[in-house]
């Protein structure tokens, strides 16, 4: 294992590199994670009804959000313009129909989904469903229904107020597709190991060596493994132990996942590498890609805010694979879940490797 | 016999870059191979090592045929490459130990092996500072080292001197002679014939993918015994009368550097010579007459100088 040992210490000698793929992706994704628990949504809540209901209801969602005076003329205005991101409508009569155990219909705004206004909504949609039960079980009375609601509060609120405070699932997403454009970036180290040591006629003099060439190019595979190995390790360590961030039922699964993408990430470097006359040209091509194919395939936004054609083209990306895969994992799916996006993630690294290798290599050249 | 090539031939689509290649060394000698570029001295090289196929013909290194034996030859072999290969982010003691590994050299020895080479190119003190503050000489040097750290029976050195001041290129040869007296065999391929003169045993003349001459130095200025090489020195360069010159019949070559020009003839009469000189006006400053060198032989054999390749 010369050559894997080798290339792990000219690596960690590259501080360059080292930057490029963990380091700065690492500043990203804490920032992201940071900000978790910080941001408010502010609310605006119009209530035509004027209900006790909807007095107590409108108390219990200032705990969970910056409150902020809306009317029913301009509220339009004042989401565009962001002093309200999020507007709840309350119709006259809806605290009646409510008892009544007639059908309800609670009318929201929002100008963009986040984390904050997902778990905003979950809560108010959970308040009213939870509302209709109880009016329910009180049969139109209410003074039952009033009586209940305060039982409800009190265990409800317990409840729901760490469920919302733990809900930043998009920013663990957010944050996970750092992690993979890290992974990404590895592709400007696995395209242009074998090409310095082509450049300075290194690769030339260790075939005079006792060195087969396929132990030679296994071991540099394994030597970018182990680099990926190490950088999905200590990138979700830091994620969980220092940001506490939630990766869903199983960190093995998000684990496994990232392992998959980054033999993707390998794969395309190697073909790069293959392909490219120089380290230079490898350089330029990796950097050609990376980040594009970051933007494209989801790594810095979501990527259902792409126009369609985009997000046509983020299929064609392995990265929009591997992010759908994590999110789906953080939103509580198991590995079962993902065995589509596994399945395509292996597919194209199977496809990278063998026109990586298509071309017959002369050591002499 | 350490090296036995016998009829190798190795085509590159109609470039045949070997043609039926026979050749011979000895164990313990410094054998000299000289040639113009494309003569086929790197693709010998790489074809005895592995590196490029070969189309017909036998190679045994070491008393076994390569295509059996090829990883057990390379332990064997260290070649000192004509570029210098290593790690610039490395220090000199990494490089050394890198190449050792390869060799397959373990703990102990492997450690003996290092400082034993770098002591030998005189590095030793320098071993914890990476090359890339090394002066040419001392590169070479390093390079050196990464080929002998596992002390090989055969090495094989590739214009190991090229690009590098007197001091150390004196050095190097003093290595290569150290290196046979240690019982290595070394194959030295160089553009310097007065290197190749002064340490080899044995040389041969490559041209064409061929060995057109193989011998001592003295059996090799035999064979242009009946020839005899005049020196004359004009009062300035000119090249017209060097044209006319290698028109005479008695002319087999000139070589020119500035006014100085190197004349071999079949005859020891100058006669027609000066007559030239005289006819055209030139006007001559110096004349002697001496006799073959190993570059003469090299000269005649293939039409052509080494040094308009080096």
């Amino acid at each position: 294992m010369v050559i894997f040992q080798n290339n792990i210490k000219r690596l960690l000698r590259n501080k360059g590199a080292l930057l490029a793929i963990t380091i700065i992706p690492l500043i990203f994704m804490a920032l992201i994670l940071a900000s978790t628990d910080t941001q408010k949504l502010k609310v605006g809540l119009i209530d035509q009804d004027k209900s006790p209901f909807t007095k107590q209801f409108a108390e219990n969602l200032k705990k969970k959000a910056d409150f902020v005076s809306v009317n029913e003329k301009n509220y339009r205005n004042q989401l565009i313009s962001g002093y309200a991101e999020y507007v709840i409508i309350l119709p006259k009569g809806f605290t009646d129909s409510l008892i009544k155990g007639k059908p309800i219909s609670v009318k929201s705004y929002q100008v963009k989904e986040s984390n904050v206004s997902a778990g905003v909504k979950a809560y108010v949609d959970s308040y009213f469903r939870n509302s209709e039960l109880i009016s329910k079980a009180a049969d139109g009375d209410s003074d039952k229904f009033y009586k209940g609601m305060k039982e409800y509060e009190k265990g409800n609120l317990q409840v729901k107020e760490k469920s919302i405070g733990k809900d930043n699932r998009q920013n663990v997403v957010s944050a996970l597709g750092f992690v993979v454009y890290s992974l990404f970036l590895m592709i400007n180290v696995s395209s242009r190991l074998i090409l310095q040591d082509k450049d300075k006629k290194l690769y030339h003099r260790f075939f005079t060596t006792p060195l087969k060439l396929r132990s030679y190019n296994i071991q540099h595979i394994l030597s970018y493994i182990f680099i990926s190995l190490m950088q999905i390790i200590c990138l979700l360590a830091i994620m969980i132990f220092i940001f506490h961030a939630d990766l869903g039922p199983s960190i093995f699964n998000v684990f496994i996942v990232l392992f998959v993408f980054s033999i993707v990430s390998i794969s395309i470097g190697i073909l790069i590498s293959s392909q490219a006359k120089n380290s230079k040209q490898a350089q330029a091509i990796a950097i050609l890609i990376s980040t594009p194919f970051a933007m494209l395939g989801g790594c810095f936004w979501p990527i259902d805010i792409m126009p369609d054609v985009l997000q046509k083209i983020a299929e064609f990306i392995p990265i929009s694979w591997g992010l759908k895969a994590l999110k789906k994992l953080v939103y509580g799916n198991s590995l079962s879940h993902v065995m589509l996006e596994l399945s395509i993630l292996a597919g194209f690294a199977i496809i990278f490797f063998l026109l990586s290798s298509w071309k017959k290599e002369d050591i002499a050249k | 016999m350490i090296i036995e090539v016998s009829n190798l031939v190795k085509r590159y689509k109609d470039f045949l870059a070997l043609d039926h290649m026979t050749l011979a060394v000895k164990e313990g000698e410094v054998f000299g191979l000289l040639g113009p570029n494309g003569a086929g001295k790197s693709t010998l090289v790489h074809t005895m090592l592995g590196l490029t196929k070969y189309d017909s013909g036998e190679i045994k290194l070491l008393g076994k045929s390569i295509k059996q034996h090829e990883l057990e030859i390379k332990e064997d072999i260290g070649l000192v490459p004509q570029d210098i290969a290593l790690y610039e982010e490395l220090t000199a003691d990494e490089n050394v130990t890198l190449f050792g590994r390869l060799y397959g050299l373990k703990g102990e020895d492997l450690k003996n092996g290092v400082k034993e080479a770098l002591e030998f190119v005189g590095l030793y003190d320098m071993k914890d500072k990476q090359p890339g503050k090394f002066s040419g000489g001392m590169k070479r040097r390093l390079n050196i080292a990464c080929a002998i750290v596992h002390k090989p029976k055969l090495i094989i050195m590739d214009e190991p001197t090229v690009g590098i001041d007197p001091q150390s290129r004196n050095y190097i040869l003093e290595s290569v002679k150290k290196l046979n007296e240690m019982g290595s065999t070394i194959i030295y391929i160089s553009h310097y014939m007065e290197e190749v003169a002064a340490i080899c045993t044995n040389i041969a003349i490559v041209d064409k993918g061929r060995i057109i001459a193989q011998g001592t130095k003295n059996e090799l200025a035999k064979l242009i015994i009946n020839e005899h090489v005049v020196v004359i020195t004009m009062e300035a360069p000119n090249y017209a009368v060097i044209e006319k010159l290698k028109k005479l019949p008695v002319v087999k070559e000139v070589t020119a550097e500035n006014e100085t020009l190197r004349i071999v003839t079949e005859s020891p009469q100058m006669n027609e010579i000066l007559e030239l000189f005289i006819q055209e006006g030139v006007k001559v400053t110096n004349v002697a007459t001496t006799t073959p060198t190993l570059e003469d032989v090299f000269l005649t054999l293939t039409g052509r100088a080494l040094r308009e390749e080096a």
